[in-house]
């Protein structure tokens, strides 16, 4: 343990030695202002603040609840686009706003049984929701940057202003309770619209850290963020509403859950060679 | 640019500290009650509110005759629930409160008598209270707040009786029988064991308690007749033979009821219909608005609902396209909004009450899977209900 933290502070430190030393040689932010596009992947997890089934567990039900499996962060991968901009303060620090439509995806699993002698003994049903929520994200952030040179890791962090434009979900079933549902061979509902079940505006705190490239005419970024959104993203005066139809045929509700994303940027940039 | 950022920043702290927060204790919800048995099938009868404790109390019928006891919380939940033993079956489909206690009246398996239950919560038990052998096949039983009416149509009979039951619930005050000119005993023994159409049979008294009004069989066809406050005979509404005529009614005085009808296969709605006690009339003749949509085969209800402090009448009926359709009608019998409720699956409503907090609590029987009829509860909130008045619809 001892020894990983030595090596650790040595590649720390002479990452900052280099970067430092380059920062002396020359300055490659001549300009103040950056205007780009991004493109990137992220994935979501949906963290759980609060329960919610439609069928109501009694003594006489096979389980004792129907809480929702989510699958976990990897398996919930989307995408995003936009725009980049950014103001320079100083040489280490700026200002980045990056306008971004973005994809999150998220999956639970349920299952169900009752014992049915008309229908040859047990009616086993296992369901696997899958969720797509696209937002218009603006982000805010501060960046930290660890040189002014050709070549600087950074680190930003700030707040972003998240619109949910639209939401749908599709639920795939099939006839065993093993654990999974095969997306190829399991029937599905139609794809419903979801958008009035959230919460239309959210607001993120966003952390990151990337490396980013700077030559004469262009810079090009790579970063990843952690995302969280702070307000609930289900509405919960609507959720009973049943927008989708899936309520009572999928006995499907959703749970109160805040999003998390860990996203990843590949960033161009060109600068404006002007003063405002 | 500087502002523009500056912009940007003041959208985001005004867009996460500017939203209302619903207040979560009076949120919708729905909730379909399990049970792993795939072949019990549940008739929810009535939903009451436990006068002793919070929460609610619901009546069904599974597996045919028999009555199922369960109490839900306030939110919903499911806290307890008690098959009724075998000798108790074909539960009157309202839970009875007389004097902060609940009571059932059914009938007993081997005598066929009318039995009157009380709820004991605190044990979740049933107690004996009182026997009624002279009342066989008992079919509803109702509390106007001044007596315990019990409507009874024994088999082979070929009549209805009306029994007004004494204030030391034992014995029976006064009854009376209408005649009915053709056997029904088919229709009421499916009645009965929800094996078959279930006949929307009750009774209430309008609000002077000067008349009974009684629907049920009578002479050739399932009427609404009126009776006085001796149960003598005073008017009545005949039905298009066993087509059903009024399949309901909530009286506010006389020249003022609502009612829903049917004919030919439709229901109509007449949230202010004249009716007079005396009047020996058709059904079909009472005027009313049709709605094409409403099913026949499922029950309508009409309550009163205060929202906002003003009383509204509302209908409540399953549609063809398996929906519930809430109607809310004024005083003055304007249609102020209407608002469907479920989608995609069979739903059928049975009862429904407004909580102590303005919610409105509907009980319902809901197919799940396509096979198995499951109780269901389904609760609008205040603010629902205030939206459904100012949206219309």
């Amino acid at each position: 343990m001892k020894l990983t933290l030595i090596f650790s502070f040595l590649i720390l430190s002479s990452l900052m030695t280099s970067i430092w030393g380059q920062r002396r040689k020359h300055f490659y932010r001549k300009d103040n202002y950056y205007i780009g596009t991004s493109l990137g992947f992220g994935f979501t997890q949906p963290i759980i603040h609060e329960r919610y089934n439609i069928l109501e567990p009694t003594p006489q039900s096979a389980a004792t609840d129907f809480d929702k499996k989510y699958e976990g962060l990897f398996q919930n991968i989307g995408g995003n686009y936009g725009l980049h901009f950014s103001f320079v303060y100083t040489r280490l620090f700026s200002v980045v706003c990056q306008p971004t439509f973005q994809t999150q995806r998220f999956s639970y699993m349920t299952n169900y049984s009752w014992s049915d002698s008309l229908s040859g003994g047990e009616v086993y049903k296992e369901f696997l929701h899958r969720q797509k929520i696209s937002n218009l994200c603006i982000p805010i952030m501060g960046r930290l940057d660890f040189s002014s040179r050709k070549f600087s890791p950074f680190l930003q962090a700030g707040l972003s202003a998240d619109v949910v434009y639209f939401g749908s979900k599709i639920i795939y079933s099939d006839a065993y309770i093993d654990g999974e549902v095969d997306r190829k061979s399991a029937g599905h509902s139609n794809v419903a619209e979801i958008t009035q079940h959230l919460n239309r505006f959210n607001v993120s705190l966003v952390a990151g850290a990337g490396f980013v490239y700077y030559h004469e005419d262009f810079a090009l970024s790579i970063s990843g963020n952690i995302k969280y959104g702070m307000r609930p993203t289900i509405n919960d005066s609507k959720r009973f509403e049943d927008f989708s139809g899936f309520a009572a045929p999928y006995l499907d509700v959703f749970d109160q859950v805040k999003l998390l994303n860990l996203d990843f940027l590949i960033t161009a940039m060109v600068p404006l060679h002007k003063k405002w | 640019m500087k502002k523009a950022l500056y912009f940007l920043v003041f959208i985001l702290f005004y867009t996460l500290f500017s939203c209302e927060k619903p207040d979560l204790s009076s949120l919708p919800s729905l909730k379909i009650y399990d049970d792993k048995n795939g072949n019990k099938s549940f008739e929810p009868l009535s939903i009451a509110k436990s006068p002793t404790s919070d929460g609610y109390l619901v009546l069904s019928a599974f597996d045919g005759w028999r009555i199922q006891l369960m109490k839900i919380d306030n939110d919903g939940e499911f806290e307890w629930n008690m098959e009724l033993p075998n000798k108790y079956i074909n539960a009157s489909p309202e839970l009875i409160i007389i004097q902060n206690e609940v009571y059932i009246v059914c009938m007993d398996q081997i005598g066929l008598f009318t039995r009157l239950l009380k709820i004991d919560e605190s044990n979740k038990a049933v107690i004996e209270v009182s026997s009624f052998e002279s009342i066989l096949y008992p079919v509803y039983a109702h509390y106007t707040g001044q007596h315990l009416m019990i409507l009874n149509c024994p088999l082979s009979w070929q009549a209805m009786g009306v029994h007004q039951v004494s204030s030391t619930l034992d014995t029976t005050d006064q009854q009376a029988y209408l005649n009915i000119n053709t056997n029904v005993d088919d229709y009421i023994l499916k009645h009965a064991m929800h094996t078959g159409k279930r006949w929307p049979i009750f009774i209430k008294a309008t609000p002077d308690q000067q008349n009974y009004i009684v629907n049920g069989f009578y002479n050739y066809s399932f009427s609404t007749v009126f009776l006085g406050s001796d149960l003598s005979f005073q008017g009545v509404y005949n039905g298009p033979g066993f087509g059903v005529g009024i399949s309901a009614l909530l009286p506010f005085g006389i020249g003022d009821f609502a009612v829903a009808r049917q004919l030919n296969q439709n229901v109509f709605y007449n949230s202010k219909a004249p009716l007079m006690p005396t009047n020996i009339a058709m059904a079909s003749s009472i005027e009313a608005q049709g709605n094409a949509e409403l099913d026949t085969e499922s029950p309508t209800l009409i309550k009163n609902l205060t929202i906002k402090g003003e009383v509204y009448r509302a209908f409540l009926s399953s549609t063809r396209s398996q929906q519930l359709l809430l109607s809310l009608y004024d005083q003055n019998g304007e249609l102020r909004g209407t608002k469907y409720i479920g989608k995609s699956v069979p739903i059928k409503a049975c009862d429904m009450i407004q909580t102590p907090y303005s919610e409105l609590l509907i009980l319902a029987q809901v197919r799940i899977m396509g096979s198995y009829n499951r109780i269901s509860t389904i609760k609008l909130s205040k603010s629902n209900l205030e939206a459904l008045l100012e949206d219309g619809n």
